[in-house]
């Protein structure tokens, strides 16, 4: 296939307009029972799901996500030899935020991520490097803000089952993109909170399991959230003919400061004739401090739904709620809106409204945020 | 419904003491993941200088004195904590979105979605009772 100039271009362009900006490189949860395919390791070339596109996920992303484009490396202009393959995240953002009578306008670069798996089939190292993005100024600079949110050597012995060591994401929860949603940011899944650790997993014909030993980060920084020690697993059960997903989880972590354990359940179930996708989660967390201190419960909770309004758009509505103590009424809220875009293989826009607040949005506050978003 | 929901869940929990104004407490549970994630106050970005990422570090950013150590004349007082009032403490008006005479106050804390209200009288409580260290 021939590379036009403005597939060339778009590339540069954006790499240029944002030699100075990263956040997370996650998946889209939404696409598992949606786009016919039953895990996200069928998409991605981690077997654990997320970051990095296979040659079927790139082939998707032409035809099946958007409304058309060569969804491979370089719009297929260079074949990588198969020990190498590349991909890369680059996002740019504008948004309005209100709260009481202050309103913020910012434009920043977002994410810069580059993801490169060398090795075969096998045995691998996998790694996603890029400079972290930063919406308010003063930002650290260029050089201090490079970061590796993952770098790892994998072990396949088939596509069911895997190895791993070194720093990643365990697999936990909604692996949303957005780390500042509430099943991310308050239950320690934050941006670049990933910690090392190794983990392993197997996928069947219905199920898949996931488990990682995870410990501290070495040095602050390479990362931000509790340094802490522990565990966590992920069960998944697909029923309904994979059009639906039931998992458990749980997690317990130990710090200097507190001892956390977590359980939760995961669903999602989509529906082909509305061609609507619903997902939720709901986590409980047990938090002990350290010393004579209290022990406090907590709740996590996402619930969404999303529309494949047409070929290339989505449509999504979700509710997310962090309660901090039980015992207490205290809660943060927010609902939002979602429109995402897909118009060409490796380009989206993403349109997010939300409303957010403590208590009964006794404070509300708003986010208009539009992004741009350009994968490899 | 919302109330009733609640008061299954919480009907189940076994009692608790109530949160202690006490900077061990506060910095694990409100400050840490409230304020130092990757892209604000942690090590790593260190908005407006600020690292708010340890106990220590955090303690000595916010009230100008080193944890554990009394004041000493060569330590320049910051201005987000007055031990002893949190009426002159920028970090109370920050975090209420509010000064002393109920005026909005700008740069508000956190800037995505704000404390609840119980969360910020345990810190007021905390710099009322002397903001110590412990």
């Amino acid at each position: 296939m021939r590379l036009s100039a403005c597939s060339i271009a778009i590339p540069i362009v954006v790499a240029v307009i944002l030699a100075g900006a990263v956040t997370p490189a996650a998946a889209y949860p939404q696409f598992q029972l949606a786009l016919g395919v039953d895990r996200c390791g069928a998409c991605h070339v981690s077997p654990a799901g997320g970051g990095l596109l296979d040659a079927y996920g790139r082939d998707e992303a032409g035809d099946t996500i958007s409304t058309g484009g060569d969804g491979r490396f370089l719009h297929g202009a260079w074949e990588p030899p198969s020990w190498f393959q590349l991909g890369g995240d680059l996002r740019v953002a504008t948004a309005i935020k209100t709260r009481g009578h202050e309103s913020e306008l910012l434009a920043f670069p977002m994410q810069a991520d580059v993801n490169a798996r060398v090795g075969g089939e096998h045995l691998a190292v996998q790694l996603t490097i890029g400079v972290r993005g930063g919406a308010r100024d003063p930002q650290p600079p260029l050089v201090e803000r490079l970061a590796s949110r993952e770098h790892y050597v994998v072990y396949q012995r088939d596509t069911d089952s895997y190895l791993r060591a070194g720093r990643f994401a365990p697999v936990f929860g909604i692996r949303t993109p957005d780390h500042t949603a509430a099943i991310r940011r308050y239950l320690g899944f934050g941006l670049l909170e990933e910690p090392y650790g190794i983990g392993g997993g197997w996928s069947g014909e219905a199920s898949e399991v996931h488990a990682t030993a995870f410990v501290p980060r070495p040095s602050d920084v390479l990362g931000a959230g509790v340094k802490a020690s522990g565990v966590t697993l992920y069960a998944e059960r697909r029923i309904g003919g994979d059009t639906a997903a039931l998992a458990g989880q749980a997690k317990i972590a130990f710090s200097d400061a507190d001892a956390v354990a977590t359980a939760g359940v995961v669903g999602k179930r989509w529906f082909p004739g509305a061609r609507v996708l619903l997902l939720g989660e709901l986590d409980l967390q047990r938090q002990s401090f350290a010393g004579d201190g209290p022990t406090r419960y907590q709740l996590a909770a996402y619930g969404g739904a999303t529309a494949f309004v047409a070929h290339g758009w989505m449509l999504g509505a979700a509710v997310q709620r962090w309660q901090p103590d039980l015992r207490r009424p205290t809660a943060r809220d927010a609902v939002e809106v979602n429109l995402q875009y897909f118009p060409r293989a490796h380009v989206e826009l993403h349109l997010l409204l939300r409303l957010s607040g403590s208590g009964d949005f006794e404070r509300p506050g708003t986010l208009s945020l539009l992004q741009l978003h350009y994968y490899l | 419904m919302k109330a009733l929901a609640l008061v299954a869940l919480c009907g189940c929990l076994p009692p608790g003491d109530p949160p202690p104004p006490r900077w061990s407490y506060l910095h694990t549970a409100i400050i840490a993941p409230s304020c130092a994630t990757a892209s604000c106050h942690s090590r790593l970005t260190a908005l407006a200088g600020l690292d708010l990422s340890d106990r220590e570090g955090a303690y000595t950013f916010l009230v100008g004195t080193i944890c554990g150590q009394p004041p000493r004349p060569i330590d320049a007082p910051r201005n987000y904590v007055t031990p002893g009032s949190a009426e002159t403490s920028t970090l109370v008006y920050q975090l209420r979105g509010a000064d002393a005479n109920g005026r909005p106050y700008r740069d508000v804390m956190p800037p995505d979605v704000p404390l609840p209200a119980s969360e910020v009288a345990l810190v007021e409580a905390w710099i009322e009772e002397g903001a110590s260290c412990d």
